[in-house]
């Protein structure tokens, strides 16, 4: 499902039309992105939590040149799925 | 920062910037994440723009260990949500540290810099231990003079004062150049040696007159029938220790009269062993000597503090002394010779007691500062405690330094601020 159909799909879940479904949710990502880039963890019940967490920095070789390489820290977001949307999940994958 | 946002504060946040009731922003948002869901169900992927891609993953089965029971278990296939984020809120996020890049290093480069900072403080440090060796060498020369003389009055009266001169032109550069002719006369002396003491009341007169000049010793020596040649190399020997001492007491200020009169003894003494038993004596003593040089500057490098130096001018001067009263003393019979021993034996005591002092002002009690021992620049890399550490081989003098600096806070002294070092005496 690509991001026309997902809007499509929350217009219709939501019987509010379709342009302001879209500024809607311009506003929501809107708001999580700030929240997230002051550090804050966004805990959505039953369905998972988006945190930012520091990767710290690190030294890789590159297998093939044996060359060497120093990755600088950074802040990745990482999504943790809720018990129940994995549960939901689990096998409803198989559906399709 | 760190705050935990529940779905309430996020529909708050959204309510506000879309203008839109509270009540409704919330529903918006709950239904938002529940179309996620059912979509990811449905679909196995959703892509919403601006916040990333939720994925249905595919995980097969795989043996694991049951944590409390240490069973193997079997997980079963199952799906998992995966979530990658928009490359946008991705950078948005990152932005903290957008401007790190991933450096290549180079192979040496890294460790090579860690290695100089080490080899850095490595010098330092060596350089100031070869600075404390310095003044610890000076005073060796004198303790194994001290050990030698004791050695000597054991064995025989006669070895004691070749010891002490020898060793004090071990401490001048010449020690080599007396080893050589040293050699020699253990060659020849080998076979003398036992009946040189027996001789030795005889030369000890001769002697005498010797001291004085070094014709007159090779006319003495033939007459105590000891080997031509060893005596030649003998007369070399206690001319060119006699100078060096001279040159020494020069530089020497204070002189015991007592211990100056023993040593005069000794050097006549030395002079009349020259003709018999000193060939061998000497050469044995020098090798004692030089084992004694190692020994006592081992012994000085672990545990003789700086102050010991200050001691070496006393028996340097007593050297001196000995010398110019050789001449005036060398009416004295062979009877001295008994005497000499003695005094050989006391002379060590006097530097003994001298270092014992010092040691006391080390070791922990209340000092008074007597005076200034040396002044020392404050650099980058000094501190109060390393220097105390270098002048009293001990970190609780900084308060003495302090005091003599007018340092009112030892944890602030300006750069290149000049520390005069305080000499300290026990109260």
């Amino acid at each position: 499902m690509n991001n026309k159909e997902f809007i499509a799909a929350l217009s219709e879940r939501e019987d509010f039309p379709l342009r302001d479904t879209k500024m809607l949710i311009q506003h929501l990502i809107g708001e999580m992105t700030s929240q997230l880039e002051d550090g804050n963890t966004l805990i959505i019940p039953n369905f998972g939590t988006f945190e930012v967490k520091k990767r710290m920095e690190r030294v890789v070789v590159n297998p093939g040149t044996g060359q060497r390489m120093l990755v600088p820290p950074r802040l990745a977001l990482t999504f943790r799925a809720s018990s129940s949307l994995r549960a939901g999940t689990k096998k409803g994958g198989d559906a399709k | 920062m760190n705050r935990r946002i529940t779905l309430p504060e996020l529909a708050d946040g959204v309510a506000k910037r879309a203008t839109v009731p509270v009540s409704f922003a919330e529903k918006f948002v709950q239904s938002f994440f529940d179309v996620v869901e059912e979509a990811l169900v449905k679909e196995k992927l959703v892509k919403v723009k601006g916040l990333g891609t939720f994925k249905l993953v595919d995980v097969d089965a795989r043996e694991s260990v049951d944590v409390n029971s240490g069973e193997r278990i079997l997980l079963a296939a199952h799906s998992k949500v995966t979530f990658t984020p928009d490359a946008g809120l991705r950078d948005a996020i990152n932005r903290p540290f957008a401007d790190f890049e991933t450096v290549i290093l180079n192979d040496s480069t890294p460790t090579e810099k860690m290695e100089a900072i080490d080899n850095e403080a490595e010098t330092v440090a060596e350089g100031e231990v070869q600075a404390e060796k310095e003044p610890v060498m000076v005073v060796e020369p004198k303790v194994e003079a001290a050990t030698q003389v004791v050695e000597a009055a054991e064995s025989a009266v006669e070895a004691e004062p070749e010891v002490e001169s020898e060793p004090v032109a071990e401490a001048a550069p010449a020690v080599e150049a007396e080893s050589e002719p040293e050699a020699e006369a253990d060659i020849a002396a080998t076979s003398e040696t036992e009946a040189a003491p027996a001789v030795e009341s005889e030369p000890l007169a001769e002697t005498e007159t010797k001291a004085e000049t070094s014709e007159p010793v090779e006319a003495e020596a033939t007459e105590a029938g000891t080997a031509a040649k060893v005596q030649a190399l003998q007369s070399i020997e206690p001319q060119t220790a006699a100078p060096e001492t001279e040159e020494q007491g020069t530089n020497k200020h204070e002189i015991e009269e007592q211990e100056t009169n023993e040593q005069g003894k000794n050097e006549q003494k030395a002079e009349t062993e020259t003709q018999t038993n000193i060939m061998r004596k000497t050469i044995q003593n020098i090798l004692a000597a030089l084992l004694c040089l190692f020994i006592g500057y081992a012994i000085c490098y672990y545990f003789r503090p700086f102050e010991l130096p200050t001691l070496s001018p006393a028996p340097l001067e007593q050297k001196a002394t000995k010398a110019e009263q050789k001449e005036a003393e060398e009416t004295k019979a062979p009877a001295e010779a008994t005497e000499t021993a003695k005094t050989t034996e006391t002379t060590p005591a006097a530097p003994a007691a001298k270092p014992a002092q010092s040691y006391q002002q080390l070791e922990g009690g209340e000092y008074e500062i007597v005076g200034v021992k040396g002044t020392e620049v404050m650099s980058p890399g000094k501190t109060l405690l390393n220097i105390s550490l270098k002048y009293y081989k001990s970190t609780d003098f900084v308060p003495y330094i302090c005091k003599m600096n007018g340092i009112d806070n030892p944890d602030i002294v300006p750069l290149d601020k000049e520390l005069q070092i305080p000499e300290l005496k026990k109260k």
